[in-house]
């Protein structure tokens, strides 16, 4: 239930307009309205006038509202003016109707994030309400409101443009959409600067410094404590002294700013000068390393910026400047896309527009860009492109992350690795990853990388970094966090650790590509002619460009389950799944791709959609070719290769035992045969591909059970299976991912399996007799007298609504994917409840013991239990008893 | 706006009670002529003063009371 709550006529008029009818009340103090409503809001929504006032919230878990019949200060009462049933909405409903008013989810996140930011770069923690002062605030649930204590309210004292969140240790102004931590609050105050500047990087440099002076001078924090110097000198810091740049030369200045020591900036990095740190500041090697990359990565960055600066002017003058009508159709589109059932065919044309040619891979790559999208670090995806050298990769790359915000990387260098924000980032774009397979790491240089593991938190790579010392490389590990990734490479074999994390395609360098290229590119030089001419207003490439980036900008990412697990891991092969991450990425492209389909998809609630079978087919078709290479650790150009050793032959003369000469084909594809570094030459020739290339391939092979080596320079490889065992098992998996549409009554079958089950932990299932009968008896007893119990009076609650609840049990297989489904609740019990976990039993704070299913939990649901007897019932009657385990069989 | 009698006893209109109810809302007390719910100490979320409609903490409350509120608190069962 949520409670909108409307303190000016316009949103009164259009919750009437907009809303369904639904349970009002009257508040006696400004007439403002109480419109109640069934709604999944999971955020409080603000809302606001133009002038930055607030005009109004909704407000839902957790929080509190006065109700009908009560009392108003000013002696009024809160009467009901809509007597009728609470109306259902959703929550983009509810925004839809008052976009005009609301705050928009971003702002609020953003100042948010500054003030976690100023705490975490200031590692200082005045508390907020310490420093904004309270008087002429009201106070609101757990935060405060009221009028803007430096610059005040166009309502005087009963205004309502500031608001202090002490939970999140932030203030905001709604006036100038402004906001942050306490130190930036003071920074208003003590008018060091003006509220429309407190952003995210205002306090720098001699601002910051100011206010650090002034928090000492009022005593939020102490001197003693805070060397202030610390931060707000320019320079990198090096024990007790700070490297400086000015002009061309670097200075190690003291503590009272006087130099030292000075080299060129040139040498900042080189073993004399680092020698000459060493000595001076009496630091370790490492520290002093630190120091000094972290001094040239700046400089680096300041020379950086001033050139992406002038990049990114240069590229805005570029963009078209679209005219109002042609801005009004670019809108109308995205509209259209986002309205259509199937999304992914409605861009289809746009896409063709961006990528000739492609089909599949750029619809599939389109889709799990979209990972850049959500917060969770378990969908974060790695994409390689693999192909040869102006093979298309790049402009695949460059036009789908059209839209997210992409952080473009040439190379990881150790500098990067250690600098780069990547936090702000949806999408990393790195280009060419280079020989992440060698260990040679000497000849190799700065560009080798090499993924050692990845898990929630983001990636370990490896690097090498040039020592000093010895001039020699060592490996240095670093932690990327976790990003989607989008890369290309030009090699045919790669690190295995990273291929297996990776989607792998592979670009079309066919003929009819490049013809369709060569087409494409005349038919948008025509276009570019006749825009030029005045005869049309943007070519079809502009268009479909700009369309696609904004319809990513609307992107939003949703919740979807996929309900038939085990028919799809038949569909992938179980024997064939290498990792339990292959699967894993599948599922998470089919959730990706129904984003696509949201229409399309079953609604559980708010923001959790059931995948349907049909949908999850269309998916699987799309990315048949990745999944085959990716199972199957083969690319297209492998597949060349095979087929070409299938061509290779030799005809030998023999003398038969009559003295007959007879002449012998060899064949090289057979079981048995060598592939000396003749057979490797001809079938380069064949391939059209360079010799080490194709030892490469066979140097991977060498590590599966297909084929040994000798081992020898020049190395030859001996086939354990024939090349056609090879290919079947390639084909194999192909065929069962390209029949998949065959499985779908299994998916339909399973899917309402498991739907019944989640749906059942809320309601009761029909053979849960013992308990259905004491239901009625139950309720009021526990109504009576636990009331105080919160897990009790969720059993209660659940109980209740399974007496209104028909079983969804008998639901037919057809028709479970139309049918509305109810909603699912989240019935968990809050952490701040709980005092300890052991097993299956659950104890609380005040002394109640709670039992959860440990079954319902391996669906991601948790059913709690007042007793283990209960727990047993429930797992007898809904699980059919307890899983016998396989060790004890 | 009425400006009732300060004395009038509040109640809990039944049309409210009966669509709330169902969905798990809860009750919680107001200090009378007041919009704070922290009536005898912090913690109005907590679950010893989140109450039922019928909960005769609370309807001893609106009795003895005369002139306090009532909230409707939507707590974390739903």
């Amino acid at each position: 239930m949520v409670i909108l709550d409307a303190d000016i006529p316009e949103i009164k008029r259009l919750i009437e307009e907009k809303l369904p009818s639904t349970f009002t009340v009257e508040s006696p103090g400004s007439q403002g309205r109480h419109a109640y409503y069934l709604c999944g809001l999971e955020k409080p929504i603000r809302l606001r006038d133009k002038e930055g006032e607030n005009v109004g919230d909704i407000q839902g878990t957790g929080k509190m509202c006065v109700g009908p019949g009560s009392i108003h200060p000013n002696g009024g009462v809160y009467e009901i003016v809509a007597d009728v049933p609470l109306a259902q909405v959703t929550t983009q409903q509810l925004i839809e109707a008052l976009k005009p008013y609301v705050v928009p989810e971003r702002e609020i996140q953003r100042v948010e994030e500054t003030a976690r930011r100023e705490k975490r770069e200031t590692d200082i923690k005045p508390d907020i309400l310490q420093v904004v002062p309270l008087t002429g605030l009201h106070k609101h649930g757990d935060e405060y409101y009221g009028p803007h204590p430096v610059h005040g309210s166009q309502h005087g004292k009963n205004g309502k443009n500031f608001w202090v969140n002490p939970a999140k240790n932030c203030w905001h102004c709604f006036r100038h959409d402004t906001g942050g931590g306490p130190l930036l609050w003071l920074a208003v105050e003590e008018g060091i600067i003006n509220c429309s500047e407190a952003g995210p990087r205002a306090l720098r440099g001699e601002v910051f410094k100011r206010v650090l002076e002034k928090a000492v001078e009022r005593g939020y924090i102490d001197a003693k404590q805070v060397n202030i110097q610390k931060y707000t000198r320019t320079g990198t810091p090096i024990g007790n002294y700070w490297l400086k740049k000015k002009h061309k030369k670097v200075f190690l200045v003291d503590e009272d700013n006087k130099p030292v020591l000075s080299c060129n900036l040139d040498s900042v990095d080189g073993p004399r000068f680092k020698k000459k740190l060493r000595e001076l500041t009496g630091l370790e090697e490492a520290e002093v390393n630190r120091a000094t990359t972290s001094f040239s990565f700046a400089v680096q960055s300041i020379r950086k910026s001033h050139g992406h600066m002038e990049k990114n002017e240069e590229a805005e003058k570029e963009e078209p400047k679209f005219s109002e009508d042609v801005e009004a159709n670019i809108t109308v589109e995205v509209e259209r896309v986002l309205e259509a059932e199937k999304q992914l065919e409605m861009l289809k044309p746009h896409l063709d527009n961006v990528v000739v040619g492609e089909e599949s891979n750029k619809q599939a790559i389109f889709v799990l860009l979209t990972s850049g999208k959500y917060a969770k670090p378990e969908m974060k995806q790695m994409i390689l492109l693999k192909g040869t050298a102006a093979g298309g990769k790049s402009t695949l790359s460059r036009e789908l992350t059209r839209g997210y915000k992409t952080k473009n990387v040439g190379r990881f260098t150790a500098h990067a690795l250690d600098y780069a924000d990547l936090e702000g980032s949806e999408v990393l774009v790195l280009k060419e990853l280079g020989a992440m397979d060698k260990e040679d790491t000497e000849k190799r240089g700065l560009s080798t990388l090499k993924f050692l593991s990845s898990d929630d938190r983001g990636y370990t790579v490896e690097m090498p970094v040039r020592d000093e010392e010895t001039g020699r490389f060592k490996n240095t590990q670093y932690k990327i966090p976790a990003i989607t990734i989008i890369s290309t490479t030009t090699r045919l074999t790669l690190d295995p650790q990273f291929e297996r994390r990776t989607w792998l395609f592979n670009v079309d360098e066919t003929v009819e590509q490049t013809k369709k290229i060569a087409f494409w590119k005349a038919q948008n030089e025509k276009q570019k002619t006749q825009k030029l001419l005045g005869l049309r207003q943007y070519t079809d490439y502009e268009f479909s460009k700009e369309v696609l980036k904004r319809f990513v900008e609307k992107l939003e990412p949703i919740n979807v389950i996929i309900p038939f697990p085990e028919t799809l891991t038949e569909i992938l092969g179980y024997n064939i799944l290498r990792v339990r991450g292959d699967l894993d990425k599948v599922y998470n492209f089919l959730k990706f791709y129904g984003l696509f389909n949201k229409k399309r998809l079953q609604q559980l609630n708010e923001n959790v959609y059931v995948l349907t079978p049909e949908i999850c087919v269309e998916a699987i078709e799309l990315i048949v070719e990745p999944l085959t290479n990716m199972l199957s650790q083969m690319d297209e150009r492998a597949k060349a290769i095979l087929e070409a050793l299938k061509k290779v032959s030799d005809v030998t003369q023999r003398k038969t035992a009559d003295g007959e000469t007879v002449e012998v084909e060899t064949k090289y594809c057979l079981k048995g045969s060598e592939i000396t570094k003749k057979v490797r030459d001809r079938i380069t020739v064949e391939v059209d591909k360079s010799e080490r290339t194709v030892r490469n391939f066979f140097n991977f092979l060498s590590n599966t059970p297909f084929i040994s080596s000798d081992g020898k320079k020049p190395i030859t490889y001996t086939l354990l299976v024939d090349v056609e065992t090879i290919e079947q098992k390639l084909s194999g998996i192909l065929e069962k991912l390209k029949t998949s549409n065959l499985l779908i009554p299994e998916m339909e079958k399973e899917a309402q399996k498991l739907l019944n089950s989640l749906l059942e932990n809320k309601t009761l299932r029909e053979g849960y007799n013992f308990v259905k009968k004491n239901v009625e008896h139950d309720v009021e007893q526990h109504i009576e007298s636990e009331i105080i119990n919160p897990y009790r009076r969720e059993m209660i609650s659940n109980r209740q609504s399974s007496l209104n609840q028909a079983s969804l049990a008998e639901t037919s297989s057809e028709d479970w994917k139309n049918k509305k489904l109810p909603i699912i609740q989240r019935d968990k019990p809050k952490e701040s409840w709980i005092l300890k976990r052991e097993g299956n039993k659950i104890t609380a704070k005040d002394g109640n013991v709670l039992f959860v299913c440990p079954l319902c939990a391996t669906h991601g649901k948790q059913l709690f239990f007042n007793s283990q007897s209960d727990l047993d019932l429930h797992i007898q009657g809904l699980h059919y008893g307890y899983p016998i385990k396989k060790g004890g069989q | 706006m009425n400006n009732q009698d300060s004395r009038k006893v509040v109640e809990i209109p039944k049309s409210l009670a009966e669509k709330v109810d169902p969905l798990g809302a809860h009750f919680c007390l107001v200090a009378p002529k007041d919009k704070n719910p922290n009536v005898g100490g912090k913690g109005w979320q907590k679950p010893e003063n989140l109450m039922r409609s019928t909960d005769p903490k609370l309807t001893d409350w609106l009795a003895k009371a005369a002139t306090t509120a009532l909230s409707v608190a939507s707590d974390w069962l739903f």
